[in-house]
């Protein structure tokens, strides 16, 4: 609470007390996100964006070894990790600097960053599971 | 070459007649070893009594005179005139806080944010027992560099989420709160890892670092936040998480 | 009424003339006021804050790094949906323009591995006796997990369309 005394000063700063389990989750999850992004996400931008279309042999550059590889369904599992990290950290990074660049609402900022993140998850979960 | 003078370019703002701070330039005499805080004294005694600025030490331990030297957030008595040649050098209030008057800002809210970390040694014992708390030289390393805190408030100037969560309690109240916890003779840990587990503190930062950049002491502020959340997720999540 | 020092009579004096005229010879003292009451002037952050010092440009640019790596994920999605078209359908995204884009996501995934796993030593604090593990040590960990992993991941991925 922000209260103003006649000098215009601000008397007294009460914050909060915690634990905020909820912040705390969604802090950890991002934390979770960002490591395994980390250590995954370049193997597969490297093979399959650039290594691959310049003639090295990666696993979706043909129809029978990507819906092989697809049918199985830890590939697919592992998949779904990989759109879950990078949507998660994309939403978690634009939730902080989408405020920082001046948009207000702590809430709104960020149900509009998760519920994207999570829509794009759902679509990739969707084409996962019920492809070939 | 040499400087005869220099321009320093001042923040003026009163509060009776201004609607808004505006900068005022003085001409002053250049030397090699004079700091940002050396010229406006100059300015007050030669120029314009009128200038308004916080001050004590000179030297970088009071943490009194902490301000914006060319928009970057420096102690005037550590920030030379030699390092803005030609000049002008435009002199502003520390960022982030309101202005009172001139240069200075109202830290209210700090000193609030201070008092609510418990930046103090807690014990269990009500009797003050005979002897000294004892520490090995590693039990005090493992604090050392977040004592230095001089309370200059520069790395809430340098922190861009305080202006957009005003209640955050903020990089040297972390820091000063993390010293504690670090510390051997210390027993408030879990009731301190509770306040800064709040909704106002840890999970405001994005870990923009700059508090721990802008340090003239060397603390790390941004470093103090992180292992905080680091460890109290693991003992939110974790069965044998916390301390 | 006890006799006044020469101090006391700087004072201001309590009797009722005194006190009647006093607001007035305040106010005539005080400069005149215009707009708003004194108070402090609050300073609001400027749209343009990211710019002013190289830390906060290589914040923005390490928080830029999940555009990239996002980006990339939906070219993978299309690929996924691409493959719905049958074995005669197949196109799998390629060309220079893709390779050029998948280029400059790979860059900023590379800086998310290198800013997040240099971190890695600053967010632990990994008790060893009476001293703690160096971050130094666990970035480096970190960095040579990150190379095994990538062999480990590239080896796979190769192996599957071999």
């Amino acid at each position: 609470m922000t209260t103003h005394d006649s000098t215009g000063s601000r008397a007294r700063h009460v914050p909060r007390k915690g634990p905020n389990r909820v912040l705390g989750l969604i802090w950890a999850g991002f934390a979770t996100a960002a490591v395994v992004g980390a250590f995954i996400v370049p193997a597969h931008i490297l093979i399959q964006g650039v290594l691959g279309p310049l003639g090295v042999p990666s696993f979706d550059r043909h129809y029978g070894t990507f819906a092989r590889a697809l049918s199985n369904p830890l590939v697919k599992l592992y998949l779904l990790v990989l759109f879950a990290c990078s949507f998660y950290m994309l939403a978690f990074r634009v939730w902080y600097v989408v405020r920082e660049l001046g948009v207000p609402s702590k809430l709104g900022v960020g149900l509009v960053s998760f519920g994207l993140s999570a829509v794009g998850l759902i679509i990739a979960g969707y084409l996962l599971f019920t492809g070939p | 070459m040499t400087h005869e003078t220099i321009t320093l370019s001042v923040t003026r703002f009163d509060p009776g007649q201004d609607s808004r701070p505006r900068l005022q330039g003085y001409e002053v005499p250049y030397r090699d070893d004079w700091v940002v805080l050396d010229a406006l004294n100059w300015i007050k005694s030669h120029l314009d009594g009128s200038v308004n600025y916080r001050w004590s030490c000179r030297m970088g331990i009071c943490g009194s005179c902490g301000m914006n030297v060319n928009g970057q957030p420096k102690l005037g008595c550590s920030a030379f005139l030699r390092d803005y040649l030609p000049g002008p050098v435009v002199v502003e209030p520390m960022a982030n806080f309101p202005i009172v008057r001139d240069l200075v800002v109202d830290i209210s809210s700090f000193l609030d944010k201070l008092r609510w970390v418990k930046p103090w040694i807690i014990r269990d014992e009500t009797a003050v027992g005979p002897g000294e708390h004892r520490q090995t030289p590693a039990q005090i390393d493992q604090y050392r560099q977040f004592s230095m805190c001089i309370n200059c408030m520069l790395c809430y100037s340098a922190c861009p989420v305080i202006p957009i969560e005003p209640e955050f309690v903020g990089p040297a109240a972390i820091a000063l709160a993390r010293r504690y916890q670090l510390d051997s003779r210390d027993r408030a840990g879990q009731e301190r890892l509770g306040t800064l587990t709040g909704s106002d503190a840890i999970w405001d930062c994005s870990f923009v670092g700059e508090c721990s950049a802008v340090c003239p002491k060397g603390v790390d502020p941004a470093k103090a936040i992180q292992q905080t959340k680091f460890e109290s997720t693991l003992g939110m999540m974790m069965p044998w998480g916390g301390r | 009424m006890s006799p006044t020092s020469s101090r006391d009579a700087s004072q201001p004096r309590l009797d009722g003339e005194a006190r009647a005229t006093a607001p007035d010879r305040v106010s005539a003292q005080m400069p005149a006021r215009t707009g708003e009451p004194a108070i402090a002037y609050p300073v609001k952050q400027p749209f343009t804050w990211w710019t002013r010092r190289r830390g906060y440009l290589l914040y923005m640019l390490r928080e830029f790094t999940a555009v990239g790596i996002a980006a990339w994920m939906l070219l993978f999605l299309v690929q996924l949906a691409r493959i719905r078209q049958g074995a005669a359908g197949y196109q799998p995204l390629g060309g220079p323009l893709f390779v050029a884009i998948s280029v400059v996501c790979l860059a900023l995934a590379l800086w998310h591995s290198y800013t997040f796993l240099s971190l890695a030593g600053l967010f632990m604090r990994i008790p060893l006796g009476d001293r703690t593990v160096p971050a130094r040590l666990i970035a480096r960990a970190m960095f040579g997990a990150l190379a095994v992993v990538t062999v480990a991941i590239a080896g796979m991925l190769i192996w599957g369309g071999a």
